[in-house]
């Protein structure tokens, strides 16, 4: 059915609507695309509402990222801490008992044996995620697709510290694989990927001692762990008041015993007793399931006896069926439908959205049993997300930025060439979002309280500027392409021009105002070449593996007026709204 | 021109441009600050500094009551001894008989016995929720049950400071701004002092960004913007580069941020309030006992609290730190050597002015029959009675119905004033 777009009685024009959903369903516009998108909005729509897009240019882009979409057997194969390599490297009498990291030449030697068998360490596997996720922000056709896999990585939000980040490659491809399909099926794959089943620490979890296990005797220690149980009803499906108890989520914890990972973690004689372990039950005919992506049911953790979940009664000796069961019952619940429709709002429509949108995105989700693509579908034909281009103050955007999208909008806005992330990566962090590295289950947050204060915002201010002088390591950025290689003739002129370039579609009145007074500051050049910045210092640690640490190139001679103002333009406030 | 509050406070650009000045200079930098800062009535400024421990400390692990029968059957593999027969670094530090202070809080032992360390135990909300982050909002706000609250009471309490409040009067080292800030009140969140400030715009500070930040006071924008400028000229001003911890701290996010805490103090900023966090309490898993993923955490806190204090020794009469965390862990271990989600939980009081050397609290009802849903520790004390115990005398505020509306409860007796 062909799109109907409500955009006109919103006030907006075709290009101020191309420019809105350009900022809001994707990562904003780069030069000269609001124009294109604004004579024929409903084929690019369309275009983002495929199931797929091909896209050979990023595919070329994301050839040289290796990490990218592998299984966690894969990420354990070609991945490993140095630490290790040395461990393996004396077993097998390469390097000499005794031999310690902090021995350069065992260092180099380590090096060598990486490079030999094609290994790389954990920070590189960190870097090379995060430089996926932003070339992918960056260069994908397919934008939708990528402001959703980032909202669903926060919904189904998995911390990557330590060796945690080793499943992270496949769980986030696949949460971008499902982005526009049906949320059950989301839904389903975290419940049995290896990152959220460590990350909220259901791979111990099981059957205890005095209890029936589906197959064989139940472990003899240890039991149930009910944190994944819990943050599935409270974060991933019915929300905090969905109507739930205590009971619910121990029941719930009952019904998921079982479901783990394949060993991967300790000493290589602990990780071969407990594949031996598996093998044993396996040969001995225990239902066991495993995965490509590493999962493993083990059939004699998992508690049989008859569970009741929300009033519905889960017969006793079904295994996996059980999970799937609640899955489903979850999935289909309105308290859910409000829940994601609620999510999905505050991503595209506003922080704290009309409680009647969510009741008729709601709607759609429950009519359809949970399909993505038809929410979204329904969101952009609702009068509500358009009037948001004008709902903030002063009819400003409704949304500011979280910082992993201010930064990307700035590039995507600039045309910048981006070689590499290297110079990127400290910015995120150093704004608030190291990404893959939001400690608690609900993500990062997406609402202005959390972003909006005065040290985060000098934060962008500095990026914006840093970015159009080029000091940003990696990155270029060249004014004078967005003016078609004019050179404005005054600081006037120049403003005018970059602000339409960088803000199209809106109206420009009150940035104009409240920028011109700086560009006509004479003196502001010499002050901008004379910029000299301390130097930075370590900032927080995180256990990252350096992956955040600081890299920055070192400030230059500002070359002209073009960079000030782009500069200026970005760090304004109505670059922060989307 | 004589420098008045008014112009450090003002949001707006015009009243800081109007003394001519690019940045605070230098020569009246940090006293013009201090005086300001000094607030009204020539009252000595105090500065309390809170520590929210993200993810539930198990407050039973943290400070554990000795030999208790129900929790050798309930926890046996988390507890420790107090007695000759665990290895000296493995015992509880014994604090009254009753209770023990877990090893890896050793740091914080010489306190205790200088009794400038209480302890209070069995503190939590009054709604039941066991989900961290409607609890962390309802510890924040002060407002348990009320989800609507918008105003942290770290926010509140600066604004009953009974004085304007200068740029760092309240500030969070943290990433983001924490709903406890969040408010009227002018409150400052920086997520790192040592990169804080404009960087490559800091030649343009003066109009340039002044009117870029400083426009409406309706949009979000501007309003933290004006502060932020404020703020970073008067750091530029202090020269805290200059000011070297006098201490190590831990490598951490929380060591960090404690280190950065005491430079605002010791450049004499006006600092009041101040937030810090530390992640990783939710010790689901592997908790253990002498070592685990509790201990480490427990060790990380209690080592970058004892390098704070060291480092702001010669403000030991003007600082209260206090924790918190939004609740505590069940009683029973789980099936994987963790805890989960439970109720009460134990905070700490580090000061001279702490009424310290005492566990505060209700004895603990740790029988099954006496257990919370039949599996956690009851809170008999009221999170808004502890810090209103705290930041009432500490500050010199009111703690009524301003500081935590809807409750009218008797503040707990943790510090002097």
């Amino acid at each position: 059915m062909p799109l109907s777009l409500p955009y006109p009685a919103a006030g907006l024009s075709a290009l101020d609507a191309a420019a809105f959903a350009l900022d809001r369903l994707g990562f904003g516009p780069r030069p000269g695309q609001a124009a294109r998108v604004a004579r024929d909005l409903e084929g690019w729509l369309d275009e983002q509402f495929r199931p797929s897009l091909p896209d050979p240019d990023l595919e070329r882009r994301l050839g040289e990222i290796r990490a990218w979409g592998l299984s966690l057997p894969e990420t354990v194969r070609l991945y490993k801490q140095p630490s290790a390599v040395l461990r393996e490297a004396i077993a097998d009498g390469e390097l000499p008992a005794g031999a310690v990291q902090r021995d350069p030449a065992v260092r180099r030697a380590v090096h060598a044996r990486m490079d030999r068998l094609g290994l790389r360490s954990y920070a590189a596997l960190r870097r090379e995620l995060v430089e996926a996720k932003l070339t992918r922000a960056l260069a994908a056709r397919h934008q939708l697709r990528e402001t959703l896999a980032d909202l669903w990585y926060n919904h189904f939000n998995v911390y990557g510290a330590g060796v945690q980040i080793v499943p992270v490659p496949g769980y986030d491809a696949a949460l971008r694989r499902g982005a526009l399909g049906r949320f059950r099926d989301l839904l389903g794959m975290t419940a049995r990927h290896p990152a959220m089943l460590i990350y909220l620490t259901n791979d111990g979890s099981h059957v205890p001692p005095d209890g029936t296990a589906l197959w064989g005797r139940p472990p003899r220690r240890g039991g149930v762990n009910e944190n994944y149980a819990r943050e599935l009803l409270e974060l991933h499906t019915l929300g905090v008041d969905g109507g739930y108890t205590l009971r619910d989520i121990q029941e719930v914890a009952r019904a998921f015993t079982g479901r783990g990972t394949v060993p991967f973690r300790g000493s290589p004689e602990g990780l071969a007793r407990q594949r031996a372990a598996v093998e044993r039950i396996q040969s001995r005919g225990a239902p066991v399931v495993q995965d490509a992506e590493g999962f493993l049911f083990r059939p004699n953790w998992h508690d049989a006896g008859a569970k009741t979940v929300l009033g519905r009664t889960l017969p006793a000796g079904r295994g996996m069926q059980d999970g799937e069961d609640v899955l489903d019952l979850l999935a289909a619940h309105p308290s859910t439908a409000r829940h994601i429709a609620h999510t999905l709002a505050v991503r595209y429509v506003a922080d704290d959205p009309d409680p009647r949108l969510v009741g008729r995105l709601a709607d759609v989700f429950q009519r359809t049993a949970g399909d993505v693509l038809a929410v979204m579908r329904a969101l952009v034909q609702d009068p509500a997300f358009w009037a948001a281009a004008t709902a903030g103050p002063d009819g400003a955007r409704s949304k500011v930025k979280t910082p992993f999208e201010y930064v990307v909008s700035a590039l995507r806005a600039t045309g910048a060439d981006v070689r590499g992330t290297r110079g990127l990566t400290p910015m995120l962090k150093a704004l608030g979002e190291p990404l893959y590295h939001a400690e608690a289950p609900t993500g990062f947050p997406d609402h202005a309280e959390a972003w909006v204060n005065a040290g985060l915002l000098l934060g962008r201010m500095d990026f914006a500027l840093r970015l159009a002088r080029g000091e940003v390591r990696q990155v270029r950025v060249d004014p004078y392409a967005l003016t078609g290689g004019r050179q404005p003739e005054s600081a006037e002129a120049a403003l005018a021009e970059f602000a339409a370039a960088l803000l199209p579609g809106r109206d420009l009145a009150s940035t104009l105002d409240l920028l011109a007074p700086i560009v006509r500051e004479p003196s502001f050049a010499e002050r901008v070449g004379a910029a000299a910045r301390a130097e930075p210092a370590d900032g927080g640690r995180l256990d990252d593996g350096g992956a955040f640490a600081d890299d920055r190139t070192p400030a230059q001679q500002a070359e002209d007026t073009a960079q000030f103002v782009v500069g200026v333009v970005l760090g304004a406030p109505a670059f922060q709204r989307q | 021109m004589p420098i008045t509050r008014r112009a450090f406070v003002t949001a707006g650009g015009l009243s800081v441009v109007a003394l001519g000045v690019g940045g605070v200079p230098t020569f009246l930098g940090r006293s013009a600050l201090a005086r300001v800062a000094d607030g009204a009535g020539g009252r000595r400024r105090k500065t309390l500094v809170t520590i929210f421990q993200r993810g539930a400390m198990d407050g039973l692990a943290a400070v554990q009551p000795i030999d208790d029968p129900h929790l050798r059957r309930a926890r046996p593999g988390l507890l420790l001894r107090a007695d000759g027969r665990a290895p000296d670094d493995e015992r509880l530090i014994d604090l009254d008989g009753r209770f023990g202070l877990h090893p890896a809080l050793g740091a914080l032992a010489p306190f205790w016995r200088q009794e400038r360390l209480a302890v209070l135990h069995g503190v939590g909300s009054p709604v039941a929720t066991r989900s961290h982050f409607d609890a962390q909002d309802f510890m924040e706000t002060g407002r348990p049950g009320d989800k609507r609250a918008t105003s942290g009471w770290l926010n509140r309490a600066t604004g009953l400071l009974g004085h304007e409040a200068t740029p760092f009067s309240t500030v969070a080292v943290t990433p983001a701004l924490p709903l406890a800030l969040r408010g009227d009140a002018p409150t400052l969140a920086i997520a790192d002092l040592d990169t804080f400030g404009v960087g490559a715009a800091g030649d343009v500070t003066d109009q340039t960004l002044e009117a870029l930040y400083a426009r409406t006071s309706r949009d979000l924008l501007t309003q933290t913007g004006g502060s932020g400028l404020d703020a970073a000229r008067a750091l530029d001003a202090a020269r805290l580069g200059q000011i070297a911890p006098a201490a190590d701290y831990p490598r951490s996010p929380l060591g960090d941020s404690l280190r950065q805490i005491a430079q605002l103090i010791k450049g004499d900023l006006g600092l009041e309030i101040a937030f810090a966090e530390a992640g990783g309490w939710d010790t689901h898993a592997r908790q253990g006992a002498r070592r685990g993923t509790f201990a480490r955490r427990a060790q990380d806190l209690a080592d970058s609290i004892a390098a704070f204090w060291a480092d702001i020794e010669a403000y030991h009469d003007d600082v209260v730190v206090m924790t918190m965390t939004e609740f505590g862990r069940t009683v029973a271990a789980n099936g994987t050597g963790g805890t989960d989600h439970g109720r009460a939980s134990a905070l700490f009081v580090l000061g001279n002015a702490a009424e310290g050397g005492r566990v505060w609290g209700e004895p603990l009802a740790l029988a099954p029959e006496a257990l919370e849903d039949g599996r956690d520790l009851a809170v008999t004390t009221d999170f808004r009675a502890a810090f209103a115990g705290v930041a009432g005398p500490h500050l010199g505020i009111a703690t009524d119905e301003r500081l935590f509306p809807g409750w009218s409860g008797a503040p707990l007796g943790l510090v002097r004033g």
